[in-house]
């Protein structure tokens, strides 16, 4: 169990920043407590919805009586019904999340637990429920969504020290966790998206099935983008231990390369199933792009809707 | 290759495969997340050999390699032998003059004439050096390009009459020398009759072999066939007395070694001056040493310088030897008697003490001979005659049997001992009254006074007991070294009523005095309590009287300071300390004149030069600019020993001493011994150039690109 003291500590400018930006889902949500997302129940709001034939047992404060006395017949209006959102967060704390930046930067962990941090705060902070889960080689935390500024303290200390180790398999772990989170809700997944994209792209595809929305935020190192190394350099790989010596100058033309296809093939999978994608790296601004990306999120959800 | 040191250089080409190994060892692994980015097949190629970095890495090679080879200043062929750097040295020794092998001049001529051809036919770019040695070095020009200044050298050498001391060390310094100066074409020149005994302690001995490891120096032994002549080598000359007596003779000894083949005739000379004086033939067979004495009276008052030479043979320079002989004072001695002891006439010789006395001294004097054989002459007179004597010609004064003088005569004596003179006074029976004769001479004895006459009835004995001997000077008669002195007695002789001051020289062993000695001012007085009547002593009939009596002459007559301390002969070299004390208080520049003339400062408060650094023989008079008139002091100075010994170095010992490298023993052509060579230095530093452009241009070029690609990439 962390401790108090390895609790996240979010940069203020960005708590700033994310203040006025309601984080919402862009499909129907279902919720145990009333809240501003639609869902696709009917309940008390003052969204109307539809007329429907009295039957028996309805309410008789819904019968609409003004086209009761237009029509004769009895009909009850219906409204939509309004209740919170669950956000759960996966996040990737494979030892590839883990690998030192330069200099003071932050890791790809730290950045990852960031973004996370920002996101159940928003959430909590609107009066939803944010749930987390830890992927190392394992499912290292469960946390379940809940409300409340005392859970989002809880939260708060498992991000300032995320548990997990090796990885590999962070595909088949979010397909596990995706089995607990249910339907109807906000996913948002961390992680490097470095592994093999068929576990994961099952994953995605699974939770469109439940009808998740899901934001995947790739974090990546700024040296993992821009192989920055001009010496001889023996690489090694965090989790598999495998190492490979060479000239950077010499490899840096394939290496790039590889990367942005791969870039590419996770862009278009992304577009094509409406995942939410968004690759930050240590190097950006977190600050503006963060709550750009949210903004943006925001205004297209609200179109679409 | 001039410098093949540098060739150790080479090594630094391993620095960079080094370095890289270095690096190797210590690449910290990177941790890379996207690791499965980099394929295999990449990765293979990024470790296979990539022209560029090649190409870098052989211009560096090249440039480190190039620079190696620069330093180490290889040499390759050329069209001509280039710059020669000739370190010449000549050998002055005493055996270079002996005859070249055309006979016309000596060794040392033909040498030097070599020489001046080769000076004469430098080239553009040609830097020699000329060292004259022998038993030291005379001359080193150091290596110059100047023609006037090794001429002048050349000319200006001269060949002394020392060994080859220096020869083998003087050689090793040029070389040293030489080799720093890592010319192509350099060479070592020996000019000398190479001499065995020059080298003979080096062999065995790495010798030359070091310094001439890894130069290309070329020794070359210049030796000219020696002919084999007649020659008798005068081995030494000396004179004994080193100091005569002015009508006295000695002999000169002249040792001769015949170092010829066949028996050889010579005349042994000896010479003042160039005046031979005696001479006398002498036969050797082959082998054979030989001792000729001369002998030689001297008439004349000066000192001399003796040569004493052989007649001329194969070798001259071996033939003189020199010495010098200093002439002392004669002595003369007044023995004032009594009127009762008459001057005996004719051949007579009489018993009386006087007599006796004076016959000890000088007996052909005595018995009225002419002339003398020892040095001191005796002037007999009586009491009544001393007056109108002049003391001052006289070393001592003798008083025997004398009771009383007149004041004016005592006067005179006092006078004359405290300027030096020697008194003797020997009282016998004719001093009636002691108190008398102690009165009238109480200013001589330093309180001491007679007593009475003793007449024992058994003769005294003289006390053998050294420890009751105050003075000397009879102390080889009391231990028995002049003869037996058991039968010495003394039947009559004066008691001591007071000794005074007087130190006792004889005693009796009843503890009498019987010969005692004080000084007065510059001279001394002498008392004897006995007489020399036989009657009173049975010392005269003894053979230690001559020398009692010699020995009181000796020790009462002044010394004459000026032939004090010995004669001056020494060897070529050798450092001298030459006493003249006829210079004293003069100071300034003493002037050694001889077969060439030497200054030497003298302080004015010394009476002594310290002569050094004279290499030619013979005999050279010390003259002073502030004193004309002075007695001749003369400096005999002889060449080195052993020098006669011309057995040559083979050609296989010079080779060994060099390390059994190429050794030229003979050659006149020095231009033959090089191979036409040059210094690779502007072909090898056109190049260092052109590859430190090169690399440094496709650095700039390589750290470009590299960098544009990083920009590119990032």
């Amino acid at each position: 169990m962390p401790t108090e003291s390895n609790s996240l500590t979010i940069d203020p400018r960005l708590l700033a920043r994310l203040k006025g930006i309601e984080l919402r889902s862009r499909f129907l949500v279902r919720g145990l407590y009333e809240n501003r997302h639609r869902t696709s129940d009917f309940g008390a709001s003052n969204e109307f919805v539809e007329h429907k034939s009295y039957q028996q047992g309805d309410e008789i404060r819904t019968i609409d009586w003004r086209a009761f006395a237009r029509t004769k017949r009895l009909y009850v209006k219906r409204f939509e019904m309004e209740s919170n959102m669950k956000v759960n967060i996966l996040l990737d704390t494979s030892a590839s999340m883990r690998v030192p930046a330069a200099g003071d930067r932050l890791t790809k962990l730290e950045l990852a637990s960031t973004i996370a941090g920002a996101i159940a705060m928003m959430a909590v902070n609107q009066q939803d429920s944010a749930g987390l889960f830890c992927l190392g080689d394992v499912i290292d935390e469960m946390i379940p969504a809940r409300q409340g500024k005392r859970h989002l303290a809880l939260l708060f200390q498992h991000l300032g020290e995320p548990a997990g180790k090796g990885g590999g398999k962070f595909g088949e772990l979010a397909w596990e966790a995706m089995q607990r989170i249910g339907r109807k809700g906000v996913t948002v997944i961390l992680t490097d998206a470095l592994d093999d994209f068929q576990p994961m792209f099952d994953t995605l595809k699974g939770l469109a099935v439940r009808q998740q929305d899901v934001t995947l935020l790739q974090v990546l190192d700024e040296a993992e983008l821009t192989f920055p190394f001009d010496t001889m350099t023996e690489f090694r790989h965090p989790e598999s231990g495998q190492r490979i010596m060479g000239d950077p100058m010499q490899l840096r033309t394939s290496y790039l390369e590889r990367l942005e296809a791969h870039q590419s093939e996770l862009r278009v999978f992304c577009e094509q199933h409406g995942v939410d994608y968004l690759r930050v790296h240590n190097g950006d601004d977190l600050v503006s792009l963060l709550s750009t990306h949210l903004l943006q999120r925001l205004v297209r959800g609200r179109a679409r809707c | 290759m001039l410098n093949p040191l540098m060739l150790l250089g080479l090594l630094g080409l391993a620095v960079p495969i080094v370095i890289h190994l270095i690096n190797r060892q210590r690449m910290k692994p990177q941790p890379l997340a996207t690791l499965k980015f980099l394929e295999q097949r990449d990765v293979a190629n990024a470790f296979a050999p990539v022209p560029r970095d090649l190409l870098q890495l052989l211009l560096r090679l090249l440039l480190l390699a190039l620079f190696v080879l620069l330093m180490a200043r290889i040499t390759g062929p050329s069209r001509t032998t280039g710059p020669r750097a000739l370190a010449i040295v000549l050998d002055n020794s005493m055996s270079m003059r002996g005859p070249s092998a055309d006979g016309a001049t000596s060794l040392f001529e033909a040498h030097r004439a070599r020489i001046l051809d080769l000076v004469r036919g430098m080239n553009q770019g040609d830097f020699f050096s000329f060292t004259l040695v022998g038993d030291k070095v005379f001359e080193s020009t150091g290596f110059t390009s100047d023609i006037a200044v090794l001429e002048s050298a050349v000319t200006n050498a001269w060949v002394s009459d020392g060994g080859g001391r220096s020869l083998f060390v003087a050689i090793e310094d040029t070389l040293r020398d030489l080799r720093s100066k890592r010319a192509a074409s350099s060479a070592l020149l020996v000019f000398s009759d190479q001499q065995l005994r020059n080298y003979r302690s080096r062999l065995g001995t790495p010798g030359l072999a070091d310094l001439l490891r890894g130069s290309r120096i070329r020794p070359v032994f210049i030796a000219d066939p020696v002919p084999i002549l007649p020659n008798v080598e005068l081995h030494s000359g000396e004179f004994h007395p080193e100091k005569v007596y002015l009508g006295a003779s000695g002999k000169a000894t002249a040792h001769l070694v015949n170092s010829s083949p066949t028996q050889q005739t010579v005349v042994v000379s000896l010479k003042s001056g160039p005046v031979v004086i005696a001479s006398r033939p002498c036969n050797l067979a082959s082998g054979e040493t030989a001792r000729v004495e001369i002998r030689q009276t001297f008439d004349s008052p000066n000192d001399s310088a003796l040569g004493v030479n052989v007649s001329e043979d194969g070798f001259n320079a071996d033939n003189d030897a020199y010495t010098t002989v200093r002439m002392l004072k004669r002595r003369q001695v007044l023995l004032v008697t009594s009127e009762s002891y008459p001057k005996p006439e004719g051949l007579t010789i009489g018993s009386s003490g006087p007599d006796l006395f004076a016959c000890a001294i000088n007996p052909s004097e005595a018995t009225g001979e002419a002339g003398g054989e020892t040095y001191i002459s005796v002037k007999r007179v009586v009491r009544t005659e001393l007056e109108r004597k002049a003391l001052s010609m006289y070393s001592m004064v003798v008083l025997y049997g004398i009771q009383m003088l007149d004041d004016e005569v005592i006067r005179d004596l006092e006078g004359y001992v405290n300027q030096g003179g020697g008194l003797y006074i020997v009282p016998d029976s004719n001093v009636t009254s002691t108190t008398v004769f102690n009165g009238a001479f109480g200013p001589f004895l330093a309180g001491f006074e007679l007593g009475d006459l003793r007449e024992p009835k058994i003769a005294a004995v003289m006390d053998t007991n050294e420890k009751s001997i105050a003075d000397p000077l009879l102390l080889d008669l009391v231990r028995g070294e002049w003869g037996t002195v058991n039968d010495i007695l003394f039947a009559r002789y004066f008691s001591t009523q007071a000794q005074g001051e007087m130190k006792a020289a004889l005693k009796t062993r009843d503890g009498d005095l019987l010969l005692g000695v004080a000084p007065m001012g510059k001279g001394q007085v002498c008392v004897q309590t006995h007489s020399w009547n036989l009657d009173d002593t049975s010392l005269p009939r003894n053979l230690a009287f001559v020398s009692v009596a010699h020995a009181i002459v000796d020790r009462l007559s002044p010394v004459d300071e000026d032939v004090a301390g010995r004669t001056d002969h020494i060897r070529v070299g050798d450092f001298h300390r030459m006493e003249l004390p006829q210079f004293r208080g003069l100071g300034g520049t003493v002037t050694l004149e001889g077969p060439r003339t030497y200054s030497f400062e003298m302080a004015p408060e010394d009476t002594h030069v310290m002569v050094k650094d004279i290499y030619i023989a013979g005999a050279y008079r010390a003259t002073h600019p502030g004193k004309a008139i002075a007695r001749d002091r003369w400096l005999a100075v002889n060449r080195a020993p052993d020098e006669s010994d011309l057995t040559v170095a083979s050609p296989e010992q010079l080779a060994g001493l060099c390390g059994g490298g190429d050794v030229v023993l003979t050659s006149d052509r020095v231009d033959d011994l090089f191979r036409p060579r040059r210094e690779l230095f502007i072909l090898l530093l056109t190049l260092v150039f052109v590859a430190l452009v090169a690399e440094t241009l496709f650095g700039a070029l390589f750290s470009r690109g590299r960098k544009e690609a990083h920009e590119s990439a990032v």
